[in-house]
């Protein structure tokens, strides 16, 4: 009777196994379908294709801020978002794009990442893009 | 992917096999070639817990986890385990030592293991071009290995910007290794390191088992728990949650095959693994904690003998994780997100003075456990086992560690979810960690459950046995080796022959028309760059900069040039400097 039992639960893994298979390989060709959509040249930004975050800010962002400077997200309504996750996320995901810029306090900033914020805030600043509602300015060197 | 991020890679993860193979030679005979291959698998997945751990202490007292870090490291341990190994006797040549142990429906075994290397294949087609997407490795985990890798370590001003600064270092340490290795910030090509430890995972696990329980009671359950949904959408992050899961599941069989066996080398290598657990996740501490007390509980019938190594271990294992503490509580950092696992009374205080949130929480570990639509029937197929053994198995040992350990274990993410929720019942899966706990155990009850029912019926494997278990599958069973590899190197082969297996471009030529950028260096480590972009100004070229480009290298150059014929004049003027730039589409 044990010996049954042991076979039971090795057929049995067995058999959900073979069955779950080929789900399995199905699911990962899907997103390998997904991956190859890809651009080359937005991999390296492919949160942001997932989010919704707009590709020109980070992109330029990338672009104007030298590696060694500060910078702060800022966030608001100013700005239209296909998503109620892009607000949240953009001022998380730009580490990820930007480092070894770092990102401090809004105040110690020497650029401010705008992404439909006050735009009261970046008057005392110079443009380097904007763009909707949001902006890349430089507030000090 | 480049061809650079690849050899880096293999390179790096050639380092934590050697090292690996050298620990296990030192405290085990290696017997002859075919023991050598069984020990593979297990002494890469070693010998990356043992360095990593030692390289994560190394970096909290300031060293950077660069390529000759890790090379020392391995070497250190290769070259004294094959030294002591020597001495011993322990390697005692590499001749095939008789035939190998005779097993029922080995062919079967081995199909199975060869469609569970297939389905890693697939794994690792799709790795190969997996954009980093999922949201904790993007937020917490990556800009964490980014930051030691731009900062040469443990630089607070990097660092004290990320989230979740009091997690421990291990996998910010392995990405910030693989990132010097391949010479570049190639965060996508992480997915392939994270299948490289899924694959040495499932073949340390069946290793660890051979070759007492036969491959058709392995193979099965390994392959379960590849295909369930549970873990086909995780497995792939470059997170820690599978790296610790992966040292629990091997820590705990390791304990357990060292109550059962009593051979020393399993308790190192329990060591070992519940040593890097601490190093990876805060979960690494409850595991220790599980594993240890249930081992102390299971031997309390043969204490005097037990106590002392057991002690031993357990202490070795929490001190990896004395050093981070030392310095979060020398750094000021507070713990974020999850409770202290050593809270104290307050927090259990406060848990009592809540009981009817108790039975919500628990429901919801159990329920999420063992949910169909994430694991299929796997854990109640592993509890089946479990059960099984702890009714009818002679020697009980072994399930009633696994019982104790599970049960320490599911008591461990009950309390984290009493702490992290405040309404009763309220309990959404985003704002807590239950899935990814409870993969842990999962894993553990499958991997596990092979090794539980082989002690239903323990003559199963017999080197000296004569009698065939059936003469036709007999005459076959030479084909096993061929039939576990093949259908993999198939599957590779054809995808290299579609293309699937490409090179990524980092940078294009100009067209001709509108701007170009002149790059002056592509450095290997980020460290460098800054040096030559200041020698490269001092040259007259004002505005040269640094930059990544799509494949995260590291360059050193001037942008937005107005066309290609300013550029190529740059050129002429960088080339009697003894610089050699070029030219490429912004």
């Amino acid at each position: 009777m044990i010996r049954l039992a042991v076979a039971y639960a090795v057929v049995g893994a067995l058999l959900i196994a073979g069955w779950q298979l080929r789900d399995s390989l199905s699911f990962i060709d899907g997103r390998v379908d997904d991956a190859r959509a890809v651009q080359p040249e937005h991999r390296p930004i492919a949160p942001a294709l997932y989010l919704d975050i707009s590709r020109e800010f980070v992109l330029q962002a990338r672009d104007l801020l030298d590696e060694d400077v500060t910078y702060a997200v800022v966030t608001g309504p100013n700005v239209a978002v296909s998503n109620d996750l892009v607000l949240a996320a953009v001022g998380g995901f730009m580490p990820y794009v930007l480092l070894p810029r770092r990102q401090v306090r809004r105040e110690d900033a020497e650029w401010l990442l705008c992404y439909g914020c006050d735009r009261k805030l970046t008057q005392a600043g110079s443009v380097g893009w904007e763009s909707e509602g949001m902006a890349i300015v430089r507030m000090r060197a | 992917m480049t061809a650079r991020a690849l050899g880096g890679l293999l390179a790096l993860n050639a380092c934590y096999l050697v090292a690996g193979l050298g620990l296990i030679a030192a405290f085990r005979p290696v017997l002859d070639r075919r023991d050598a291959l069984r020990l593979l698998a297990l002494g890469y997945m070693v010998g990356l817990a043992a360095v990593g751990t030692v390289v994560v202490q190394l970096t909290i007292v300031g060293v950077a986890p660069e390529p000759a870090v890790s090379v020392l490291v391995a070497a250190v341990m290769a070259v004294g385990g094959a030294t002591v190994a020597v001495r011993s006797g322990g390697l005692r040549g590499l001749a095939i030592a008789g035939e190998p142990p005779r097993e029922p429906f080995l062919l079967i075994g081995a199909i199975v293991a060869g469609t569970a290397l297939l389905f890693l294949a697939a794994l690792v087609r799709y790795a190969w071009i997996k954009p980093l997407t999922a949201w904790d490795s993007w937020a917490v985990w990556v800009p964490k290995g980014m930051a030691l890798y731009f900062g040469g370590g443990l630089t607070p001003e990097l660092f004290d910007a990320l989230p979740a600064r009091s997690y421990p270092l291990f996998v910010p340490v392995l990405q910030a290794s693989a990132f010097e290795w391949m010479g570049a910030v190639a965060t996508s090509a992480l997915h392939v390191q994270w299948a490289l430890l899924a694959i040495g995972f499932v073949f340390a696990v069946a290793a660890l088992m051979r070759p007492f329980v036969p491959l058709v009671y392995v193979w099965p359950f390994l392959l379960l728990l590849l295909v369930v949904p549970g873990s086909r959408q995780q497995i792939l992050r470059p997170e820690a949650d599978f790296p610790v899961l992966y040292t629990f599941v091997l820590g705990a069989l390791a304990m357990g095959l060292w109550i059962v066996r009593r051979e020393r080398w399993y308790l190192v290598l329990a060591t070992v693994f519940l040593a890097a657990g601490v190093t990876i996740k805060r979960e690494g501490l409850l595991y220790l904690f599980a594993v240890g007390l249930a081992a102390f509980v299971v031997t309390s019938g043969d204490w005097r003998a037990r106590w002392r190594p057991l002690a031993l271990a357990c202490a070795v294992a929490a001190a990896a994780a004395v050093p981070w503490h030392v310095w979060l509580r020398t750094h000021d950092v507070q713990a974020e997100s999850s409770p202290p696992i050593t809270g104290g009374a307050g927090i259990v205080g406060d848990v009592a003075e809540e009981p009817d949130r108790i039975l919500p929480a628990l429901e919801h570990v159990a329920t999420t456990l063992f949910s169909y639509d994430l694991w299929r029937l796997a854990p109640a197929l592993g509890l089946f086992s479990l059960g099984l053994a702890l009714v009818f198995a002679r020697d009980r040992r072994l399930s009633l560690l696994l019982l104790t350990t599970s049960l320490i274990a599911a008591a461990g993410y009950t309390w984290r979810i009493l702490w992290g929720t405040e309404t009763p019942g309220a309990f959404e899966e985003g704002a807590l960690p239950t899935t990814r706990n409870v993969t842990a155990l999962v894993f553990l009850w499958c991997c596990a459950a092979p090794l539980l029912l082989a002690t239903l019926a323990p003559r199963l494997v017999d080197a000296g046995r004569t009698r065939s278990f059936g003469a036709l599958t007999e005459r076959f069973d030479k084909l096993a080796p061929a039939l576990i590899v093949l259908p993999a190197a198939v599957f590779v082969a054809a995808g290299v022959a579609r293309g699937d297996y490409g090179w990524e471009s980092c940078e294009r030529d100009p067209d001709g028309t509108g701007p170009v950028h002149v790059v002056f260096e592509t450095t290997s480590s980020a460290l460098e760059a800054g040096p030559l972009r200041d020698r490269i100004v001092a040259l007259g070229f004002v505005g040269t900069t640094i930059r990544r480009d799509d494949c995260g290298r590291t360059r050193v150059l001037l942008r937005w040039i107005p066309s290609a014929r300013v550029g190529r004049e740059i050129i002429a003027e960088a080339r009697p400097a003894g610089l050699d730039p070029w030219l490429v589409e912004p």
